[in-house]
Formats: C-alpha cells, structure tokens, sequence
C-alpha cells in the first residue's frame, strides 16, 4: 500500500502497551485500527447503556465514537493515560452532545432484564434481572456526576486514575466521588428503595 | 437480594448490573460503520497528494462518511477512475470485481455515469462520475439503491476524487438492511450534486437500472476480515 503520510521520525514501541502501538500504527495504516475497535467495542457499547442510551442510540453513538477516534488518531498520544480512557471519552463527548440535540429516552429498566448468561437457572435469572432492574433504578436517582464516574468505573471498566482525566478532576477527588457515590447507593439499598 | 451490603458486594453487583453484550443487531451497525470509515481512511491514505474529508453536511447527503481524495491535476494518463481506485486494495478490490455497466444520465447540466456496480449479500457498490456541462465544480450529492423487491437500500460509504479538471469520481457502498439480501435488478436513484465542498447543492434526477450477480462477500482485507470474523 502505499501512503502518503508517514511519522516524522520513527517510534520505539517495543516496550510499549499494545493499544499504544496499534494505535501508532493506525496512524498510516487505518487497518491496524480494526484491532482496537474489537479490543474495545464491548465497553463502549456498556458504558453508553449505562448512561441511559437505548440499544440503537448506543449502537449509533458507539459508531460515532469510532468514527471520531480513527479520523483523530494522529491526536491520541500514547504514554498517556491511554487508548481506553481516550475513547471512553470521546464516547462520553458523543453522548453528550447527542443529549443536546435530543433528550434521550430513559433506559427501560425491563429491557436489561433479560440479559443473562448461558446455563443459568431460570431462578438464578429471575434473581439476576431483579437485582440488575433494582441497582438501575437506584444509580438513575444519583445525580448526574455520581452516575458518569460510576459509569465510567463499572461499564467501562476504567479505574481512578483512568477516570480523571475523562471527566476533568484530579485522581483525589474522582476517588472521593466514586466514594461517595457508592456511599450514597449503599445508604440507599439499607434503606429498601 | 441483599440489602444490607458490603461494598465488594455493590461494586460485583454494579458490574453485573453494567454488563450488558452487544446484541447482534447492534454489533452489526457498528461494525458496518467502522469498516467503512477504515476503507475511507485508507482510500485518503492511499491517495496521492493532499487529502482531506467533506465536512458534515457534505458529507451527510452521501451518508455516514466520505473521504475526497483532491488530486490536484491529473497525472499523465491516468483515468478519473484509475485515480478514484488508486492503490487502496479494499477499492481496487471493489472495482475489480464490479461489473461494467457504462450508463449515463444527463439533468440539470449535470451527467452522471455509472460505470461499474457490484453487490454481495450485505452492500451494493457503485462507480460513478460527475461532470458539468459548465464545467463546474461537482460531485455527488443524494443518492439511494431500490433492489427488484422494493427494499431501499441506504448510502453508506462514499469516497471520491473530489474534482478534477472538471469531472469528479466516487465509489459508494449502500447497506442493505440488517436480514435482507438485495435482490437485482436494481435501480439507483440519484437527487442531487453537490459542489466538492458540499455548499450549494443542485436538485436533478438521474436514474440508472442495472443488475450484477451477487458476489461472495467482500473481505478483502484484514480490517474487514477482522470484522467479519468478530460479528455474531
């Protein structure tokens, strides 16, 4: 193939994380990007639904997300916080500006109901759906801040440090929201909501 | 249920509660889109010179994405279409495997040659060119696929020359929807041109009847194999 836009000087990725190199690799092979897409296309999709999106909202933003992150791949530095939490937040800007324009549908907490592994008795499922509708409808009453960090943390699988970054605070105070929200979710499920 | 929790407990149940799969459905959407910003992004790549996208609006009225490869002048000998294709294998791929159609269709100062057409069970794809009687700037604008069923059959993916002394050339893939196979003969419908830029936009209508023999799958290179391996 030939290409047109090669890196300035050449990059020593060796000892670097996989997602950095494919990355850098993505930058004059859009190809190599086809392996971040599936290494990450599972939590992006979660994270969107756990905003609130519904399946095809998530579908499309979660398209979007791509879309935005391989015609900005020469914008992604690797050593940073890394490829994850980059994505995680051009998903979090997508949903974002997707609520400016229109006001999602709340998430149907019966529609996750369902979702079960393989194998599982239907008691196990029945037990399973109720807990996933239960612990939905207490996150939905936190306030909006509360809901992204847990989000990020439990859907997209980021940890503190990861999370910072994405939504603008430092590591400190993005483990004392993630505190206090599962605090207050705690507080919450003692008191039967 | 457990109300009285600990906090290793909320957090598995938090992660239960977030683990959601990917239906099928949705994994297919996403995944189409993804692969038709990565034959974009190779066919810009691949391209000689300078190259940029549409913006949004433009790019909106041929569908999800369109790379414009502007080439400049044209290199000595080289067809509009040998430059459209160029070395981006997904395309060259595309267009090998497309068949001749070579008709034309001429409204509002504007004609619009289909020059090849391919069709797999999931996409058909179209080669055409723009040029002006005026000699301006053009490309195309709105466009769909109908199969002999009925079913429209979406733009998805268009990339193109953007204009070059005075014709333009693209290549769009439309999306049958999600189940369906198209069916030919097809008809394509085109409603409008554009400028390269995507500012003013002209009304017309250009129809085309052709039919092609479904292809296997288009799989040609890693990227989409990769895609196509992971789709349920």
């Amino acid at each position: 193939m030939e290409l047109t836009q090669r890196l300035a000087e050449p990059l020593d990725l060796a000892d670097t994380p996989l997602d950095d190199r494919l990355a850098a690799r993505a930058r004059n092979d859009p190809e190599a990007f086809a392996p971040l897409y599936e290494r990450h296309v599972e939590r992006v999709y979660r994270y969107l639904r756990a905003r609130g999106a519904n399946e095809d909202d998530a579908a499309e933003l979660a398209a979007l997300t791509f879309e935005r992150a391989l015609s900005n791949i020469d914008r992604y530095r690797p050593g940073g916080s890394g490829f994850g939490p980059w994505l995680l937040r051009i998903a979090r800007n997508a949903f974002i500006d997707a609520g400016r324009r229109q006001s999602h549908r709340s998430l149907d907490l019966d529609e996750t109901a369902g979702l079960t592994a393989p194998g599982q008795s239907p008691e196990d499922m029945a037990i399973e759906a109720e807990e996933r509708r239960w612990i939905r409808s207490l996150v939905a009453r936190l306030p909006e801040v509360q809901r992204d960090a847990l989000a990020l943390r439990f859907a997209g699988d980021l940890s503190s440090r990861e999370i910072a970054p994405v939504i603008g605070k430092s590591e400190a105070a993005t483990k004392k929201l993630l505190t206090r929200s599962l605090a207050t979710l705690k507080e919450a499920m003692r008191n039967g909501a | 249920m457990v109300h009285d929790t600990t906090g290793s407990d909320l957090e598995a149940a938090l992660e239960r509660s977030f683990s959601l799969p990917v239906p099928s459905h949705s994994r297919d959407v996403i995944d189409r889109r993804v692969e038709a910003a990565i034959v974009c992004d190779t066919a810009r790549l691949a391209s000689r010179g300078r190259g940029f996208r549409f913006p949004r609006p433009a790019r909106l009225l041929v569908g999800v994405a369109a790379a414009v490869l502007l080439t400049g002048t044209v290199a000595g000998g080289a067809t509009i279409f040998g430059r459209l294709v160029g070395n981006a294998p997904l395309m060259v791929n595309v267009w090998d495997r497309a068949t001749e159609i070579n008709q034309s269709s001429t409204d509002a100062g504007y004609t619009i040659h289909l020059e090849r057409a391919a069709a797999d069970r999931e996409h058909v794809w179209v080669i055409m060119s723009v040029t002006a009687a005026s000699g301006a700037e053009a490309t195309m604008g709105r466009m769909r696929v109908i199969d002999a069923n009925g079913v429209v059959i979406a733009p998805g993916t268009c990339a193109g020359t953007g204009d070059v002394q005075g014709v333009s050339a693209v290549l769009c893939g439309a999306n049958a929807p999600a189940g369906i196979t198209p069916q030919g003969p097809f008809t394509l419908e085109v409603t409008s041109v554009t400028t390269a830029a995507g500012e003013t936009e002209t009304p017309g209508h250009w129809t085309f009847t052709f039919d092609v023999a479904l292809t296997a799958p288009f799989s040609p290179g890693p990227a989409n194999a990769t895609a196509a391996q992971a789709a349920p």
